[in-house]
């Protein structure tokens, strides 16, 4: 059998729909025409596309033993919310199979993860809802495969937090592909948090795909995987639409952060803020590819997109590429980058006050990362007590 | 000195036709018309296998993708080589009415139009020319045309050409490599403090304002000298394709400023490569300005080679309708303690497009590096673009980079202030983009400064409003 | 003698917001006239809608200069009629050279005048006489210039180009002792030569160094009270809720 048999055999087992198919088979063929990196601005920036793409066989085992690929994800309770499978979902669903049948494929591995899925949650938000709590997800990798699609649309003048954790369920190597779409209505607001902590042996390739017509906060800390690949494409599509995003990457041993965030104003009166900052340490590395884009349209719409690194260890190295593509004058932009290590001031003022240096150190790195790690206190603190002192044990 | 009265004062020069020289090679490049150009120039052996070698390289190099449309270049209805009185209008009428417009405007004295649109050609003044000539023997200084250094000084020449941009660099390096023609040569010896810019035009004779231009400054130990090409006034060429190399070695604790004000007539692909090498302690500065051509891709660079080493790169940019300005400036930490700063402003008007694109890179083992970088950009309409493709690529931890962008337009307030002490819209608009641009404008010697404001404000003319 | 008269003036910040509602005013050359009110009153809007600052839309009424219509003219065209504002957070124009600054605006606003034939030396003797070191004429317009420097450079450039009438807004805020009284010296000495002043604050320190003509109480986009100085010791002992506000 050819691998696009097993793709219509796994598909029919699965009692997919025809569209459903056909979606994955258009993927697959676009994942072996398209490039792993298609911004020709990046694209020399592809350290480990080896271990970051699903290969030929991969692909095959995904599509042959779909028992061994899949996450188990458990939420709390979200009353209001509807909160399901994906693979129900999309047979079910008419608002989702729009929102995924209009869907671009990017590059080979987002269009390799939509031909290959096999699980994932569908998240709908209704219209004028206003969450009392945060909806709480906790996604466990197992060993193997866990290739994932999942999808949240909100409605219109609705409010919500998301809070996601991505952990081990072991100590075994494992591989998590996630593409994530996501749609906000007018007047809505979607706060989204991610907290990732896998073991040392996971590779994690994550792809969050952003409509918004309203308001949608992204905060994240990863920690955890040895390969990390984050792809934001965040589309600011109606007047008043904004996005806030705020990322910390932590670094240790060999892990390696292939961080993109690609920001469209295509309607005026939008703003962004992004703030990307990674500690590394050891042989990390973090490779920050920004691309803001202020379209002809995009009248009085604002960004700043800011990249810092710190430097702990010999053999950490960064890169950074902040990009802006501007069309039109009545806009405000601005962009920072830095790299730099702990300042011998910095430590020394800390030691004379009786700080041993390890302690201090940590102290200077926790509050290098604290313009991200503030912004989880005070979007979930009213909710979890000790989330400071967790996230700064994370990072620690 | 003698230096600031001559600039643009070109009275005591001679003049010929232009038609004079009937030498132009046919369209396109083959192994046969490098080989041609260098029996042409009487070059030696070594040479015409450098020109072949690159050839090779050319051929195989891809054309980059990555920054401006290149796609409409031809390169097989390119004239590799004439004489540069044949690629420039032989007739006054040839020119394109806006360029004799804003010769006008500038004020340009007649003789000295006709020189930068080649109408007539200007040679070496006895009188004027030889009086510089001397005063530089005397300091050991040697300022010469490439071609000349070749027969002239060849150890020198061979020691050192290619080695800062390798004829496999690009595909226009490879281009330049194989038929360049033109250019200067300089060489300033142990401790020798050069006391005034020098300036291309003192070197001019007929292959000069080329299309393919080699540069070669070679700076000796503790040696300092500045170098000024080009001009304000707008310079026409009917030659569609121009790539230059410039290569530049700072010997230790030497100092070197290189001042480029570009203004090609809007027909042109202006590719350039130029690339300094500094040693322990040298400090090189690029001050590079953009004012003319279609597409200019240009990224003049600092590899800092041994501790102490420092660079300096100042970028304008200004593209107007139709423009395309692609340039930026990389600096190549490769030990400790060097530090370079790069600032670059751009403006965009008419539908024009200015991108930034830099690089600053530090290796593993380079400690204690310092880099900043600062870029504005000016969008005065809401049709024109500008981009920013900032790279920072840092492989040690001890270093401090950082880099900072604003892209924007003039801000309203500013012109309300400036306009309430009276100055009406256009001299508000002219007077804060010029101050925009002042960290380049006090870098450049009074007479180049005058001329820019001038040619900036003819610019500025019609595009508000 | 010189007068700036603003009938019925209506202005507004956006579409829908009023700022200014229906204020009547009227400068004449040589008298000093004082407004003040409490912060947000709509003091400033009224300076900057003088000028014509984009920002603020005139919604009805009339500014009128010795009879002619400011309405219609635009920012430059009514300061080369004889305005001058001296603003309140002034802003910084890099890159633009202050003496050159200055002779470029002295060339607009008073074309032919003889000062121009040695002006750098009035320039300098200005700077000297309001603290101003001279090295400030080779620095960028207001770049890196201290709060009390902005001010003071304002104030310098009222009197160089000596205005038919001048809107001083909060000049004297933030100033120490020494600088207001140079400051009060400058107003006397450009009233005697025949300016108008309106002059904005909401600090009383003022009323010990001048007595000025007349006294307007500006609350809520509205002047509410206009006399001598004899309104200063009631606004000292009423407040501006006692005055009418």
């Amino acid at each position: 059998m050819s691998r696009d048999d097993f793709l219509v055999k796994f598909s029919k087992d699965k009692g997919e729909p025809d569209w459903l198919l056909n979606y994955r088979k258009k993927a697959l063929s676009e994942s072996s025409r398209l490039a792993f990196e298609p911004d020709s601005k990046f694209s020399k920036y592809n350290d480990r596309e080896r271990y970051l793409t699903l290969s030929e066989s991969e692909l095959e085992i995904a599509y042959t033993k779909p028992e061994e690929n899949r996450t188990s994800s458990i939420h709390s309770n979200a009353s209001g919310i509807l909160v399901e499978e994906i693979s129900s979902a999309l047979k079910n669903d008419k608002r989702l199979r729009d929102a995924v049948e209009h869907e671009v494929n990017y590059d080979s591995v987002g269009a390799a993860i939509n031909s290959s899925f096999s699980s994932g949650l569908f998240i709908r938000v209704p219209d004028s809802y206003s969450a009392q709590v945060p909806l709480q997800i906790s996604t466990s990798v197992f060993m193997g495969l866990n290739i994932n699609k999942s999808a949240i649309i909100v409605g219109k003048n609705s409010h919500v937090k998301i809070v996601c954790e991505l952990v081990s369920a072991d100590a075994s190597p494992s591989k998590f592909m996630q593409n994530l779409s996501v749609r906000i209505g007018q007047d809505s607001s979607l706060q989204l948090y991610s907290i990732q902590a896998t073991n040392p042996y996971t590779i994690v390739s994550v792809w969050r795909d952003v409509y918004s017509e309203g308001k949608f906060g992204f905060v994240s800390l990863d920690s955890g995987g040895n390969s990390i690949r984050s792809r934001l494409k965040l589309d600011l599509e109606h007047g008043g639409a904004e996005g806030d995003v705020y990322e910390a990457f932590v670094g240790r041993s060999d892990m390696y952060f292939d961080v993109f965030n690609k920001i469209d104003h295509t309607k005026g009166n939008t703003i962004s803020r992004t703030n990307s900052r990674a500690i590394l340490d050891d042989s990390s590395k973090a490779v920050f590819k920004g691309s803001v884009h202020q379209e002809k349209e995009a009248i009085a719409s604002h960004t700043t997109l800011s990249e810092h690194s710190l430097l702990l260890s010999s053999g950490a190295r960064s890169v950074s590429i902040p990009g802006l593509e501007i069309e039109t004058n009545e806009v405000s932009a601005s962009h920072s980058a830095s790299s730099h290590t702990i300042s011998k001031e910095d430590k020394f003022y800390l030691m004379s006050r009786g700080i041993e240096e390890k302690g201090a150190a940590n102290m200077i790195a926790v509050g290098f990362l604290d313009p991200v790690l503030s912004k989880f206190y005070s979007g979930l603190s009213d909710y979890y007590g000790n989330i400071e002192e967790r996230l700064k044990n994370i990072v620690i | 000195m003698i230096m600031e009265k001559l600039a643009f004062d070109y009275s005591g020069y001679n003049f010929r036709n232009g038609t004079d020289y009937e030498l132009k090679f046919p369209k396109g490049l083959t192994k046969e018309v490098v080989e041609r150009i260098s029996k042409l120039k009487n070059e030696p052996d070594w040479m015409l296998e450098f020109r072949l070698n690159a050839y090779k390289f050319f051929l195989n190099r891809p054309i980059p993708t990555w920054g401006g449309d290149l796609s409409e270049i031809d390169f097989d209805s390119i004239h590799y080589f004439m004489r540069a009185t044949k690629s420039m209008a032989t007739k006054w009428d040839e020119l394109p009415a806006d360029i004799r417009a804003t010769y006008d405007k500038l004020g340009i004295p007649e003789a000295e139009k006709k020189a930068l649109s080649g109408v007539e050609v200007m040679y070496e003044s006895e009188s004027i020319y030889s009086s510089i000539k001397k005063e530089l023997e005397n300091i050991g200084v040697i300022f010469c045309d490439t071609d000349t250094a070749v027969r002239k000084y060849p150890e020198l020449v061979k020691k050192y050409i290619g080695h800062v941009v390798s004829s496999n660099d690009n595909k226009f390096a490879a281009l330049n490599s194989a038929v360049w023609s033109g250019g200067s040569f300089i060489y300033v010896p142990k401790g020798v403090r050069v006391p005034m810019p020098l300036q291309a035009y003192f070197r001019i004779n007929a292959e000069s304002m080329g299309q393919f231009e080699r540069t070669l400054i070679i700076v000796d130990e503790g040696a300092d000298v500045t170098y000024i090409e080009g001009c304000s006034a707008p310079v026409y060429s009917n030659n569609s394709l121009h790539a230059a190399v410039v290569e530049i070695i700072a010997h230790r604790n030497s100092h070197v400023k290189y001042i480029t004000i570009q203004n090609w007539s809007d027909n042109i692909y202006n590719l350039v490569t130029k690339r300094a090498f500094a040693h322990e302690n040298a400090f090189v500065e690029w001050v590079d300005a953009n004012i003319g051509s279609r597409l200019t891709e240009k990224y003049p660079s600092v590899y800092m080679l041994e501790e102490g080493a420092k660079a300096n790169i100042i970028s304008i940019a200004f593209a107007n309708k139709g423009q395309h300005q692609d340039a930026g400036a990389k600096a190549v930490h490769l030990a400790s303690n060097t530090s370079s700063t790069i600032r670059s402003k751009s403006i965009c008007v008419n539908g024009g497009r200015t991108s930034y694109r830099g690089l600053v890179k530090v290796i593993r083992g380079a400690e204690d590096v310092k880099s900043s970088t600062r870029c504005d950009a000016l969008i005065l309409d809401e049709i024109s673009r500008s981009d920013t493709y900032p790279y920072m690529e840092v492989d040690e931890p001890s270093a401090t980079i950082t880099h900072e962008a604003t892209v924007g337009k003039i801000g309203d307030e500013q012109l309300f202030y400036m306009q309430s002490r009276g100055l009406s819209e256009q001299d508000a608009v002219n007077t804060i983009v010029l101050g925009f641009m002042a960290d380049f404008i006090n870098e450049l010697p009074l007479e180049f400064a005058i001329e820019f404001n001038r040619l900036i404000k003819i610019s500025m003319e019609g595009a508000v409003g | 003698m010189a007068e700036l008269k603003i009938l019925d003036l209506d202005v507004n910040i956006s579409d829908t917001k009023k700022i200014i509602k229906g204020l009547n005013l009227s400068v004449k050359g040589g008298e000093l006239h004082v407004l003040m009110g409490p912060n947000g009153s709509g003091k400033s809007t009224l300076a900057n809608a003088i000028f014509g600052n984009p920002k603020y839309i005139v919604k009805a009424g009339k500014i009128e200069l010795d009879g002619e219509n400011l309405l219609s003219l635009k920012v430059d065209e009514r300061a080369r009629k004889g305005l001058f504002l001296a603003f309140q957070e002034p802003v910084e124009v890099p890159g633009v050279n202050v003496m050159n600054f200055l002779r470029i605006a002295f060339g607009q606003l008073k074309p032919g005048d003889p000062q121009i034939t040695d002006f750098r030396q009035t320039v300098v003797a200005y700077l000297k006489r309001f603290g101003l070191a001279e090295h400030f004429l080779k620095r960028a317009l207001n770049e890196g210039f201290s709060g009390g420097e902005k001010k003071r450079f304002e104030l310098l450039q009222a009197i160089l180009f000596s205005p038919k009438i001048a809107v001083l807004d909060e000049l004297d805020s933030g100033l120490d002792m020494d600088s207001v009284k140079t400051m009060a010296e400058a107003v006397r000495e450009q009233l005697a030569k025949g300016t108008g002043i309106l002059m904005i604050t909401h600090s009383e320190k003022m009323f010990e160094y001048l007595k000025p003509d007349f006294i307007h109480i500006m609350v809520d986009g509205k002047i509410v009270r206009s006399g001598g100085s004899e309104i200063a010791s009631e606004l000292h002992s009423k407040g501006y809720a006692g005055l009418g506000g």
